[in-house]
């Protein structure tokens, strides 16, 4: 294939000009920026830190949930700080605390990242409903907007958590105490935002011409929605999941600080800096590791997030 | 010739520029007057009842429709005959069905402005309410300012030297405080700052709230590490933000056209940037102000402040029903009204937005 | 801050009462916890060292109920004591009665059925009230506590038995017939049937006069509002306004209690010295770490409900001049685990028992602050009642289910599941539901049990929940009851061991709802002794047949009890210290003085 185009002298290579997806793009941008690649490895090993845990801890510590009340003060019962066998201390019931970051990580992820995913579902979906087929619609689905926005934040959180927290749990029992409570507080708070974003793009896309096109053609509502308007939200979503996913991390930990959701004797970051905030002056472990690994958290997934949102905006040099 | 002419019309006020200087207050204050504003603010303020309504009666859904706990238990305290106990259920009122439970309760509210009274102590929310008020817009208030007066010029700092150690360093920070939970910062600054138990003993710690009244001096150091904790993850926000605008509208075409103008740097940054950036600013600092007003629980409860917030958290620990009923309408009235405001501000600068 | 009230819980938890009773023993000498700590208090001040000056006492919570008629809480009484004349008190720094607002100790009739108390003369009501105080005025404090407005939650407890007291509580308080006033100085109680602790339950704030000319007005309330005007007999009074309101005033709910003295108190009709002027209750102190350091440092002057918390007991233990302002006072009653009797598994006895020996008993005393905290309890009768049931229960000796440092036995636990039916000694069923409290250390409790149920097969699921949700919609309701509720307790109103042991075993009191009978025992045999023990009018054989009742209620293992809790009480350098050895150590401000 180089003989078309042979000139006397010059050597045309098979190297073509390639066109790259917008996706090759978005990656290549990203890999130059280093903090963002830094952050990436940091939130890839905390998954699998989250994923392994069990192996971890039973090769390096304790289970998370066996008490060891020898390492307690037989006086006082204060715990014991860490050591070559307890590597970030016990709490005051005699639990690895070492052993409880890191399962505490694993209710962290989950939660959040279920939570997210739910929130962007539910979003999403009211939000191109809302935005496509405007009208009654439209109004109903604003006006739940409205109010769950209007209700203050912790208050409605709080209100759903403790209402879902007796035994028998809320919605027939769907809901039980616990993690789920949770998720479901979140995900009613947090779906308004993307709702209201989602059904801000989609009254303008439906605008263009690539819409009226599809439906001169023929296509049905829904087959425009999802062919024609969803790949356009894919940015606003994406940039939208990577603000929000480290706003539910610290939003589950405030519940789990103010003791609702998570059942012992599982482990949360947030109830442990809760436990720990009477005693934090002596027993400054039992708050500062959950403490730090959920800022380490949160700000990995933040600077993830920055790094996402410039690939996919190189527009204006922001870095 | 034509430089001169190019930057009298960048001021003239315009359809899609931004809005400048008398002519737009000029049109502004006509427009107050005139009836398409009025008809904004009114519908706005309606709208803004009707929320109110639906908000009570979602809080009386999931907070007496499923109480956590047993008022009327509560109330009787121990030993108590389960006949006592359905008398006092009676007399609160709680064995009537849902809707006349919330039917009488509206009516209190709306004719009297009667919130009604704590189950736990039989003192009414509305007092209970306003006694906590103080501290809590002593902290919110305390709070906006450092993170307005800290946030924006950090923001503006970072977005002019873009990129310089400064902006590194002053991003970086805002990163780590936007990840810290509030309660984890508080903590971390009482063990080093409080008087009582932390590292280098000068400030109070928590518990140390006393109202302005009582003691001026007390009251301003008791709240120093309160506002700069509560502050800290709004600063970094709003320096974040405020350098994202405005690098964004420092690469505007009308900037560009001002510079190549030859208007000086710092001409073109304060009169033409700014004022597009910090709009939004506004917007949000007004949002922020009114959910705070509902109430910081977190940083009420970390530094013991008697204020709103904690109340709000108690009264749902102890299914104080009035209570909690009181603190949520609190909260939302707050946050409705700010939302109210910065939409009629935003009105009154863009009448675009009128619709 | 928030997750320390837990620390408060240490009262809360268990909802606490004590109230004052029976003759001294060795509760006033020196005893001993595990620890080799001291439980004497601070010898009771005969005069004041200065007089005037500003008490300031720190809290978590607040009261119960700010009505006395009402309150019903350890907390609750370190404001009625100073303000309000019962007709018995304790004597300062023990826990033997002695006439308050009686002018001698009650004259009880050869049946037991007829009570005789004279009022002293000269005890005149607060402003606005202002006259004196007559037996009329303690007829109606009694009878206002029946009414469902006031519902006083012992009133028929300890005063059904007088004739003519309701059965059905009415709705605003009505006369009694059995309680007769032939003159302004004398009461006389007619009783039904006798009652062994009738005298003394004349010590509970109950029958501190309340004027019913100035009271009613309040009391037909369908809520009574008598507790936000009140007025008050004792040396201190909660600062109000000219019209009698103390809302805002001296009383601000969750923020503050502000006693001030009693312009009508004469101190020659009263035992109590009132040294200081002014006394402040702050309320809503949630650190208790930070409440320790700021008592220590001479800005406050004693912990009302929230005590030091263990480590900051360390460090006081350890320096020899705060060590001199910390002091530990026996609560009187024992924490324990109760099992549900009605539902399977612990429906069965060797089920039960098998709990009963592999709880680990020590690693729960730790959740609580180790052995600092207190004595490992064997059976429900508390130490410091020495010859009064305890040593008739067996004393310390007295342990069925021994096991090697109190740690559990799993070996015998197996054993007993074994005897219950389970083939390996390991349990087959489903799950077992255990309500606990969200914050510790009830929380942490929680985990020790379900750690411990663990190793005889028994799985269990936590409902954690908040104390208010643990108590009024799990625990204390039968029908929704768990099957462990292990955050609960009692505590003794006065130190009789029928207080102990009557409401939390005896089968007659289990009711719908607000149960505190949580293991829902209900045997026969023990309910007749328990029938037969409350009309024993002498005292020694009365302390015996609940010494054996003790031991009989321990063996059924329905209840484990696990803590006989010694209470800390730290007072500044400032002021000479002085508790409530009745009620669980709690600052007497009645004879505190700033040096």
């Amino acid at each position: 294939m180089g003989a078309a185009g042979a000139v006397a002298g010059l050597e045309w290579t098979d190297a073509e000009v390639r066109s790259r997806t917008p996706w090759q793009l978005f990656w290549e941008r990203f890999r130059e920026d280093r903090v963002a690649m830094v952050a990436l490895g940091f939130v890839a090993f905390e998954v699998l830190v989250a994923l392994f845990a069990p192996l971890i801890v039973h090769a390096f510590a304790h289970p998370p949930n066996a008490q060891y009340p020898g390492a307690l003060d037989p006086v006082f019962g204060t715990p014991t700080g860490p050591s070559r066998r307890f590597l970030f201390g016990v709490d005051p019931v005699g639990e690895d605390v070492f052993s409880r970051v890191l399962f505490g990580a694993r209710v962290s992820l989950e939660v959040a990242l279920i939570a997210t995913a739910l929130s962007v579902t539910f979003g999403v979906v009211f939000g191109m409903v809302a935005g496509y087929y405007r009208g009654a619609v439209d109004t109903v689905i604003s006006r739940l907007i409205d109010v769950t926005l209007a209700f203050p934040i912790l208050l409605l959180a709080l209100g759903i958590a403790s209402a879902c927290s007796l035994g028998g749990g809320c919605a027939g029992g769907l809901i039980k105490p616990g993690l789920g409570t949770v998720i479901v507080a979140i995900v009613v708070i947090n779906w308004t935002y993307i709702g209201r974003v989602i059904r801000g793009q989609v009254l303008s896309l439906r605008e263009k011409e690539f819409v009226e096109a599809a439906r001169a053609s023929g296509a049905g509502d829904v087959s425009i929605l999802f062919r024609e308007i969803l790949p356009n939200l894919v940015a606003p979503i994406v940039v939208y999941s990577t603000l929000v996913i480290p706003q539910n991390i610290l939003l589950e930990a405030a519940l789990s600080y103010l003791g609702v959701g998570i059942n012992p004797p599982q482990a949360s970051w947030g109830e442990m800096i809760a436990e720990a905030t009477p005693i934090f002056n002596t027993a400054w472990w039992y708050f500062t590791f959950p403490g730090a690994a959920l800022v380490l958290t949160v700000l990995a997934f933040n600077l993830l997030g920055d790094g996402v949102r410039d690939a996919l905006d190189p527009r204006l040099d922001q870095s | 010739m034509s430089v001169h002419v190019e930057t009298e019309a960048s001021r003239r006020p315009s359809p899609g520029g931004p809005p400048g200087g008398l002519a737009a207050a000029q049109r502004a204050l006509a427009g107050v007057l005139g009836s398409s504003m009025l008809r904004y603010v009114v519908r706005r303020i309606l709208w803004g009842i009707v929320l109110l309504f639906v908000v009570s009666g979602l809080t009386f859904l999931i907070f007496y429709a499923f109480p956590a706990a047993d008022p009327a238990a509560l109330r009787a305290g121990r030993q108590a005959t389960p006949q006592l106990i359905e008398q006092i259920r009676h007399s609160l009122g709680l064995d009537k069905p849902v809707y006349d439970q919330y039917w009488l309760y509206m009516k209190g509210l709306v004719l009297h402005f009667d919130l009604g009274y704590s189950y736990e102590n039989n003192v009414s929310v509305t007092s209970q309410i306003l006694s906590r008020l103080p501290a809590t817009i002593a902290l919110t208030a305390g709070a906006f300012v450092v993170w307005m007066l800290v946030g924006i010029p950090v923001g503006i700092l970072s977005a002019i030297k873009r990129r310089s150690v400064v902006d590194r360093t002053t991003m970086g920070a805002s990163l780590l405080a936007i990840s810290a939970p509030v309660y984890w910062l508080g903590l971390i600054a009482l063990l080093l700052f409080s008087q009582d138990i932390g590292e280098l003993h000068f400030l109070p710690g928590a518990g140390s709230y006393t109202p302005l009244t009582s003691d001026p001096t007390q009251w301003f150091f008791s709240l120093l590490m309160p506002w700069f904790v509560l502050a800290a993850a709004f600063a970094a926000f709003y320096a974040r933000m405020v350098r994202g605008n405005l690098i964004d509208v420092l690469g505007e075409d009308y900037i560009r056209t001002a510079r190549a103008k030859g208007l000086s740097e710092r001409r073109v940054i304060l009169r033409h940037g700014l004022r597009a950036a910090l709009t939004p600013v506004v917007t949000m600092a007004g949002l922020d102000l009114g959910v705070l007003l509902g109430g910081a629980i977190l940083t009420e409860t970390v530094f013991n402040i008697p204020g709103v917030g904690r109340y709000a958290y108690d009264s749902i620990i102890n299914s104080d029903l009035p209570a909690i009923q009181g603190t949520v309408l609190f909260g939302a009235f707050f946050i409705i009204v700010a939302n109210i405001v910065v939409d009629v501000l935003y009105a009154f600068l863009d009448p675009r937005v009128r619709y | 801050m928030l997750r320390a009230f837990g620390a408060a819980a240490l009262v809360g938890a268990t909802i606490l009462v004590a109230g004052c009773g029976g003759s001294s023993s060795s509760g006033e000498s020196e005893s001993q916890t595990a620890a080799g700590i001291s439980t004497a208090p601070p010898p009771t001040p005969t005069a004041c060292e200065t007089k005037g000056g500003t008490l300031k006492i720190l809290s978590a919570g607040d009261v119960d109920h700010i009505d006395p008629g009402q309150g019903y809480y350890s907390f609750t009484y370190e404001i009625t004591r100073p303000t309000q004349r019962a007709l018995l008190s304790a004597k300062p720094g023990t826990v033997e009665l002695q006439p308050d607002l009686a002018a001698g100790m009650p004259q009880v009739s050869k049946d037991g059925k007829t009570v005789t108390v004279k009022i002293r003369q000269g005890v005149h009501f607060s402003p606005p009230v202002n006259r004196e105080v007559t037996s009329a005025d303690v007829k109606y404090a009694i009878e206002r506590g029946f009414a469902t407005s006031v519902a006083n939650g012992y009133a028929a407890a300890y005063f059904g038995v007088i004739q003519g007291a309701p059965k059905t509580a009415p709705q605003f308080p009505e006369p009694i017939s059995g309680i007769e006033t032939p003159d302004p100085s004398t009461l006389v109680f007619h009783l039904t049937q006798p009652e062994a602790v009738f005298v003394t339950a004349l010590s509970m704030p109950l029958t501190a006069p309340v004027p019913e000319d100035y009271a009613k007005q309040y009391d037909d309330q369908t809520l009574s509002t008598y507790g936000l005007h009140q007025v008050a007999s004792g040396p201190y009074m909660i600062k109000s306004n000219a019209a009698g309101s103390i809302n805002g005033v001296g009383y601000k709910p969750n923020r503050l209690i502000d006693l001030v003295r009693n312009p009508n108190w004469d101190s020659s009709t009263d035992y109590r010295l009132a040294c200081a002027d002014e006394v402040r209750f702050e309320e809503g102190f949630q650190d208790p770490t930070v409440v320790a350091k700021t008592i220590l440092s001479g800005s406050a002057d004693a912990n009302g409900d929230i005590p030091p918390p263990p480590a900051e007991l360390r460090s006081i233990l350890s320096s020899s001049t705060e060590s001199k302002e910390l002091f530990f006072t026996p609560t009187g009653g024992a924490r324990y685990i109760a099992l549900n009797t009605t539902e399977p598994p612990f429906d069965n006895a060797n089920a039960r028992k098998a709990v009963a020996y592999v709880l680990d008993r020590n690693a729960l005393r730790l959740t609580r602050g180790g052995a600092v905290d207190g004595t490992i309890a064997t059976h429900f009768i508390d130490p410091s009642f020495g010859d009064k049931g305890f040593e008739q229960a067996g004393g310390t000796g007295f342990n069925p289910f021994p096991s090697p440092d109190f740690s559990g036995d799993v070996t015998k636990a197996k054993e007993l599941m074994k005897a219950a039916g389970y083939a390996d000694g390991m349990y087959t069923g489903p799950q077992v539901t255990v309500v606990a409290d969200n914050v510790p250390p009830g929380s942490d409790t929680a985990k020790v049990v379900a750690a411990d149920l663990a190793k005889i097969g028994i799985k269990s699921r936590i409902i954690s929940v908040t104390h208010a949700t643990m108590y009024t919609k799990y625990c204390n309701v039968p029908k929704n009851e768990p099957n462990i509720c292990p955050n609960v307790g009692w505590l003794p109103d006065f130190h009789e061991p029928q207080a102990i042991l009557d409401v939390p075993f005896n089968g007659k009191n289990i009711i719908p709802s607000n149960n505190s009978n949580w293991p829902l025992l209900n045997d026969p045999a023990i309910n007749a002794a328990m029938d037969r023990a409350e009309k024993t009018l002498d005292p020694s054989k009365r302390y015996e047949q609940w010494g054996k009742i003790d031991q009989q209620v321990t063996e059924t293992a329905s209840a484990i009890p696990w803590l006989w809790e010694d209470y800390p009480t730290l007072f500044s350098s400032r002021v000479v210290p002085a508790l409530m050895v009745d009620n669980e150590g709690a600052p007497d401000v009645d004879f505190m003085s700033v040096r």
